[in-house]
């Protein structure tokens, strides 16, 4: 009962995965609609002990990834139907990239659930390979050259990846065969040289697959190809998971090696991914690039968040969340500006957005004005929180350089978007006829920049505090 | 266990002499032998390591590795590959010495670094770290479709032998699993090579550049 109570939900995705290849796709939305009834009835099971998450590290993430997948499932219908149109799709690969899209919300779920370290790293190269084949679906060039570069990048970094998990549980003397992530009691005698080498390795393979500079030469061009509902998750869920998977290993990796060194990686990693994001952000030019850097700029500030512990731990989790449903609504918005504009979302051909297309456009700037962490949207919030846990760690300069480079990705995004937002000097754009199947999905998640960035931790504190309790969130508060 | 200890070492070095190779190959024919070569000797290195540790689980293994890194791999790269059977790279013999320069010292490192572990087998370990820095620099060195695609796959050879050697008694779950994601990769990296071959005149991948917003 136990490994099957940590992760049977995993099953809803195989049973729908199954159903899907022999369904003829005219019932998809059913099918759609049926699955996320039973992906979201299945995160309140815990409440009656039917589902039981390994610990509450894994349930806030597997709450992530439910919600957000199932997003993706509600978006991906009207989405595709105006993509397929363009491309054209066939039926068939229609299909296909619901099977793919199945099996990428199932590998990101299998992150949050499955407790052990080679199965998470398998979870993970699942979701890799997964979204591989989605960034190709519209069958471009473009798109194959930015799935080759994908899979090349991390899938290099991945393997590197496998063998830090491997010397950094060997070397705290764990069990790999072991249901468990937390270092049980073991009379092996730690060897830190190989828990040093594996935490080497670890950060290239996580960082490579969480889009950390220096790693993240894959991300703007996978991002901006990928399909939106597709681009959302890789930026909200999957990016997120493979930092909370590193930091996991580091926390494991603390047992050897005395003092928190291995978690000052995750502050260079960080740090590096500001400095990237704040360097190229301004000069995009393509909407979904755009968010696609800002990505990285967020992943940097989760890093810097559990890099810096304490406090700095609570911001990051709950970034994981805000963050996760800002950049979904912006890059569901982005794609529904290329669906009115068949595949472009660049400038100048997308401009004035909220002359032609009032509800895309204002809610492009709401999701910006959360984005750049402006109170009292959601990830000023947590913003807010990874910095104090910067300042109470004593991390004083390095808190106030990325005040600063806050500051320039800040400038850099409202330079850019009154740029879609308006066309100055013309009268202004005629509008176009917008699509509520497109709208709704966006609004929904546009009331939860506003208000439910803070209603899920306070709805479940012990849970939230539980979890960040996990990884060092008791050690300097 | 003497006898054993050498065929272990051997079966490294040849592991290690087919990843210098690999570097040097000028066509995706011969990338595909020597693919197929080292997948040979990860299920020999694995066939040993069962009878010298008795543990019968590790031919279980033995066979997958065989089935999927010797047949099943190199027959899903062989749909997509004809685009590529006539791409000829690694012209100039500089290059080329500078390629084995480079794999020496990157081996003499790897060696240094598994001297460190004092794990099982330490000898064995250390050749195998060389080689997986080895296979690590084809990543960074060549630039060819096909010499990537192979480069990547054979990566996950050495990583997986490596793991194995490490943990002599890996999960046997987790190992099928790792095999599935090798035979996952090298079906997309098959029809990505084929596509990717399709749609450009050269054989360097770096022609793609970075997509432009």
């Amino acid at each position: 009962m136990t490994i099957w109570g940590n992760i049977w939900p995993l099953s809803i995705l195989a049973v729908a995965f199954i159903v899907a290849y022999f369904l003829p796709v005219r019932y998809f939305r059913v099918l759609n609609g049926l699955t996320i009834l039973v992906l979201m009835g299945s995160l309140f099971l815990p409440l009656w002990h039917l589902f039981n998450p390994v610990d509450a590290l894994a349930y806030w993430y597997d709450i992530t990834a439910t919600v957000f997948g199932c997003f993706a499932l509600w978006f991906s219908g009207p989405y595709i139907e105006k993509e397929s149109s363009w491309h054209p799709w066939e039926p068939r690969h229609i299909k296909h990239y619901y099977l793919g899209l199945y099996l990428f919300v199932g590998s990101l779920m299998a992150m949050a659930l499955v407790a052990n370290y080679v199965l998470l790293w398998v979870a993970l190269e699942a979701a890799t390979l997964s979204s591989v084949y989605l960034v190709r679906s519209a069958k471009t060039r473009t798109s194959l050259e930015a799935a080759w570069r994908y899979l090349m990048v991390t899938e290099t970094g991945g393997l590197a990846g496998l063998l830090g998990t491997v010397l950094i549980v060997l070397g705290v003397g764990g069990n790999l065969g072991a249901w468990s992530l937390t270092p049980l009691d073991s009379h092996i005698p730690v060897n830190v040289s190989m828990v040093f080498a594996g935490i080497f390795l670890a950060a290239i393979g996580y960082g490579a697959k969480a889009g950390l500079a220096p790693f993240h030469t894959w991300l703007p061009d996978a991002h901006s190809e990928a399909p939106a509902p597709v681009s959302a998750l890789l930026s909200g869920v999957k990016l997120a998971g493979s930092v909370l998977i590193l930091d996991r290993l580091f926390t494991l990796s603390s047992v050897a090696i005395p003092g928190f060194w291995p978690h000052d990686l995750l502050l260079v990693l960080g740090i590096l991914s500001l400095i990237i994001a704040a360097s190229f952000v301004a000069f995009q030019k393509d909407l979904k690039r755009l968010w696609a850097y800002s990505s990285i700029e967020h992943i940097g500030l989760i890093a810097l968040g559990l890099g810096f512990g304490g406090i700095g731990v609570l911001g990051a989790l709950l970034h994981v969340w805000t963050h996760g449903i800002n950049k979904t609504l912006l890059f569901y918005n982005a794609g529904t500006v290329r669906a009115y504009h068949r595949g472009l979302s660049s400038l100048p051909a997308t401009s004035g957005l909220m002359e032609s297309t009032p509800y895309t456009g204002g809610l492009l700037a709401l999701g910006a004005t959360g984005i750049v962490g402006l109170p009292p949207f959601a990830p000023f919030w947590s913003e807010w929180l990874i910095l104090m846990g910067g300042i109470a760690s004593g991390q004083i300069i390095l808190s106030i350089i990325v005040i600063l480079l806050l500051l320039a990705i800040f400038g850099g995004i409202t330079l850019k978007m009154p740029r879609w937002l308006w066309t100055p000097g013309e009268r202004g754009k005629p509008p176009m006829k917008e699509s509520w199947g497109l709208i709704l999905p966006s609004m929904t998640l546009g009331i939860l920049v506003v208000v439910g960035g803070l209603a899920l931790p306070a709805l479940v504190p012990h849970m939230f505090h539980q979890a960040a309790a996990l990884l060092r969130y008791k050690t300097s508060s | 266990m003497g006898d054993s200890s050498l065929f272990l070492r051997l079966s490294v070095s040849a592991m290690w002499v087919f990843s210098v190779i690999m570097i040097l190959v000028k066509n995706n024919r011969s990338a595909q032998i020597l693919y197929r070569l080292n997948g040979f000797t990860q299920s020999v290195l694995i066939a040993l390591l069962a009878v010298i540790l008795n543990r019968n689980g590790l031919w279980i293994s033995a066979l997958l590795v065989l089935a999927v890194k010797v047949f099943i791999v190199p027959r899903v790269m062989n749909s997509g590959s004809y685009v590529v059977e006539r791409d000829y790279s690694a012209h100039s013999p500089v290059g080329m010495a500078f390629a084995l320069i480079i794999s020496v010292a990157v081996t003499i490192f790897g060696f240094l670094v598994g001297q460190q572990f004092h794990g099982y087998q330490n000898v064995v370990q250390s050749i195998l770290w060389g080689t997986w820095l080895v296979a690590l620099l084809q990543m960074i060195l060549r630039y060819e479709i096909w010499s990537e695609a192979w480069g990547l796959l054979n990566f996950e050879i050495v990583t997986s032998s490596l793991a194995v050697l490490l943990v002599t008694p890996f999960p046997l779950v987790s190992d099928i699993l790792i095999d599935l994601v090798a035979i996952g990769m090298a079906l997309l990296l098959t029809v990505y090579m084929a596509l990717m071959r399709s749609q450009y005149d050269s054989v360097d991948v770096r022609k793609a550049g970075e997509l432009k917003g």
